[in-house]
This record gives structure tokens, C-alpha cells and sequence, in this order.
């Protein structure tokens, strides 16, 4: 299925989420953060995303030099707010290439498996999982009914939303919200036929399990703390 | 009305989950062409106004206490796993049971009721915003480091981060409140009168 592609337990992948947003919050200093957009990109690299795993290096070495230079500068005005803005980017992005990995990496599926893995009740996951599967159904449906309006000349343009924004509002929402209603109806009777509501506990198709790399890379990312953790 | 949550009403909530999260996108995308670089101030406001009614709709069709709560729970993982960051998560979990709490008093069909839960659940999208405030301190911190004198920039961010502050939270109050009523207004004049919710 992925072959010569790395692949991480979710769990690894929440794990390095939770860290890039712990980065935000405790300011470690340049060095780890550096340290561990670099791994990240390695991480993609290896997960078959070299693309965006060779750009987000380029960007982020990019972005600490332009930071440095800005940040060289007088505080005036001119230069904090710049200084601010840059300081902005360099801080989100490990957030951000994090979530790239997460979310592009993962199938739904692999999600999910994990979540009962990590014992979410059962009314969190179903209501995530029909979110998950049934978001891009949505989306489609409005770019469907976004058509259908402009075949009509209804709100075609920015202007014309802006002089009847209610309307608009309306003329989306009220056939979203009416197929959706028709959609749960439908999803609940084919879930429910499937065995959901079974009382005991579920197999999956799918099967997440830490391997060799996902102990490696908690591994180093503990490493890169224990070692530059105090700055 | 005491009845929990059944394996329909969970679907229900996910389904409606997903519309609101559209509805969260077009917000961000109209206040980003409002405001471009600090549209987070206003997402929330934009996106009360046009998600009232999927609130109704849901407030309706799952009568029950939790549905509200989930939602603010799914949302706050849905960011997440996108790759927010994971404070944005406890606005959305705390004010989707505080939501929920107020939309219970009215038994999930007082108008009044179901409006002021509304505002309240709006107020969950407010964290993305929060970074305005702990960046100037990544800031600050990013200026010592360099060995700056960061009082100049005190003196400079304050009045821009309380405006914005009260700024975002009003225009989420006002938003919040037209948002339901237009939100009951659909609802009235399409859902009810078919008797989706029955």
C-alpha cells in the first residue's frame, strides 16, 4: 500500500503536534525550535512528502534570517511591527508543518483506530468520524449550490452578497441543512445496520501499533529536549 | 426531556458538526477579505452571523443536553488535528458547555434561551485569537534575548491588544444575537412548517 514510505503511529503524530504547540507557549529558545522543524521535515521527507519537507526547511531557514536581520534593527514603529509579524510566522510554523504532517499523512481510518486505542468514548469518535467523512460531501454540496446561484444570477458577485447578505445566508444554509438532515437519516439506518450500536467492544480493519520508528522518533524528540531543553 | 444520547442523535450532531464547520470557513474566508492579517479578530463575529441557523436546526433536532457540548468537543479536535493550535481547544470545549447549560434552561425550544446559548457557543471560536497576546510576549522575549530594551514595546501593543480585544468581543456579542434571530427566521419560515425536526 505505502511501500518505502515511513509510516508513524497517529499517536506519534499527536504527540509531535502536542510538542509543536508546547513550543509556542515556552519560549525554548531558537535552537530546539530549529531542531525540531528540521526533524519534521526529515519526517516528512521519509513519509513521502520530500516536496513539502524540502521547501518548509528552505522557508523556515529563510525565515530565522530574515528574523535575525529585522530583528537587528531599532525597535521604531516601522520595524516592530514588522518584527512582530515575523516573529509570528517563525513561532506558528512548526505548529503548522506539524499539522501538515498529522493531517496529510493519516487516513481517516488511522484516526479513529487510534482514538479507541486511546479510549475516547464512543460519543466523541462517532460524531468526529461522520465530521471527518462527511465534511468534503459538504463542501462538495456547496460549491454545487454556489453553481446553481450563479447559473441563476444570484449573489454572482462580492457586491451582491454584501447588498443581500441575508438572502445569501439563506439561499446556502437552507438546502445544506435539508440534505444533511436526509443524509444523517440515511447514515444512522446504514451504521446501525452495520452492528454501531453492538455493546462490545469493536474490531478495525485497520491496525495501528508503534513500531521500531515511532520509539525512535519519541526517542529523539526527547533527546533534542533532555539536551537543549533549558536553552 | 431527561434522555441521553442515542447512536442517531451522535450522527445527527456529526452531520450538523460538518455544516457548521463549513460555515466556520466561510467566516474565515469573508473576514479575511475584510481585515487580511488580523482577520481572526473578526472570525467569529462573521461566522455567528451566518451559522445561526444550524444551531437552531440542531438545537431543535437533538433536544437533549451533551449534543452542544460534542460539538464544541469535535470542533476544538477538528482544529487540532489541523494543525491549530491546541489552546484554540478550550474555548471551544468550555463555552459549548456553558452554551449547552443556558440552551438547557430553555429546554432547547425557548427562543430566548436558544439565541443567548448561541452567543455564548460563538464565543468558542475565540481561540485562535488568543495568539495576539501571548506573541507580543514571544516577542518581548525574542527582543531580550537580543538584548533590547522591550518597554518601548509594551507602550506599543497595549492599546492595539486591548482594542482588539474589546473590538472582537462585542462585535461576537452583537453578531451572536443577529446571527440567532436570522437563524430563527430560516428556521421558521423553512423547518418548522416541513417538520424536519419531527
Amino acid at each position: 500500500m505505502t511501500e518505502g514510505k515511513m509510516q508513524l503511529d497517529p499517536r506519534t503524530k499527536l504527540f509531535l503536534l502536542l510538542i509543536a504547540n508546547f513550543l509556542l507557549f515556552f519560549h525554548l529558545g531558537v535552537r530546539t525550535e530549529a531542531l525540531f522543524v528540521i526533524f519534521l521535515c526529515v519526517l516528512l521527507v521519509l513519509s513521502g512528502k520530500s516536496r513539502t519537507g524540502f521547501l518548509g526547511a528552505v522557508f523556515y531557514v529563510s525565515v530565522l534570517y530574515v528574523s535575525n536581520r529585522v530583528m537587528a534593527h531599532n525597535q521604531t514603529n516601522f520595524w516592530a511591527i514588522l518584527g512582530l509579524m515575523i516573529t509570528f510566522v517563525e513561532k506558528f510554523f512548526p505548529c503548522i508543518l506539524a499539522g501538515f504532517f498529522a493531517f496529510t499523512t493519516t487516513k481517516v481510518s488511522e484516526w479513529i483506530a487510534s482514538m479507541q486505542k486511546l479510549h475516547f468514548p464512543r460519543h466523541i469518535i462517532i460524531p468526529l468520524m461522520v465530521l471527518f467523512r462527511f465534511f468534503p460531501t459538504v463542501r462538495a454540496d456547496y460549491h454545487h449550490i454556489r453553481n446553481a446561484m450563479k447559473f441563476r444570477g444570484i449573489a454572482v458577485t462580492v457586491f451582491d452578497v454584501i447588498k443581500q447578505p441575508f438572502l445569501t445566508i439563506e439561499y446556502i444554509f437552507v438546502p445544506l441543512l435539508m440534505s444533511a438532515t436526509n443524509t444523517a437519516l440515511d447514515l444512522s439506518a446504514s451504521s446501525l445496520s452495520r452492528g454501531i450500536s453492538a455493546p462490545t467492544a469493536h474490531s478495525s480493519y485497520t491496525n495501528v501499533e508503534f513500531q521500531l520508528q515511532d520509539w525512535l522518533v519519541w526517542g529523539s524528540i526527547l533527546t533534542i529536549f533532555a539536551l537543549y531543553g533549558g536553552r | 426531556m431527561k434522555k441521553s444520547l442515542k447512536i442517531q442523535d451522535l450522527i445527527t450532531i456529526g452531520v450538523y458538526a460538518a455544516i457548521y464547520f463549513l460555515a466556520v470557513c466561510i467566516g474565515t474566508f469573508v473576514s479575511f477579505l475584510l481585515l487580511p492579517g488580523f482577520s481572526s479578530i473578526f472570525t467569529p463575529a462573521v461566522t455567528a452571523l451566518v451559522s445561526g441557523s444550524v444551531y437552531v436546526l440542531l438545537c431543535h433536532k437533538v433536544p437533549k443536553f451533551g449534543a452542544i457540548t460534542i460539538v464544541g468537543i469535535v470542533m476544538g479536535l477538528f482544529f487540532l488535528l489541523t494543525g491549530h493550535f491546541a489552546v484554540a481547544f478550550i474555548p471551544s470545549i468550555i463555552f459549548g458547555i456553558l452554551a449547552d447549560v443556558i440552551a438547557s434552561w430553555g429546554a432547547y425550544q425557548s427562543k430566548f434561551f436558544t439565541i443567548a446559548s448561541f452567543t455564548l457557543f460563538s464565543y468558542g471560536l475565540t481561540g485562535p485569537i488568543l495568539p495576539l497576546w501571548f506573541m507580543k510576549d514571544a516577542y518581548v522575549a525574542n527582543l531580550v534575548s537580543r538584548g533590547k530594551d522591550p518597554s518601548y514595546i509594551e507602550r506599543l501593543f497595549t492599546p492595539i491588544n486591548t482594542g482588539s480585544f474589546f473590538v472582537s468581543m462585542a462585535a461576537t456579542l452583537i453578531a451572536g444575537g443577529i446571527g440567532g434571530l436570522i437563524g430563527y427566521r430560516i428556521y421558521k419560515k423553512h423547518f418548522q412548517p416541513t417538520g424536519v425536526t419531527e
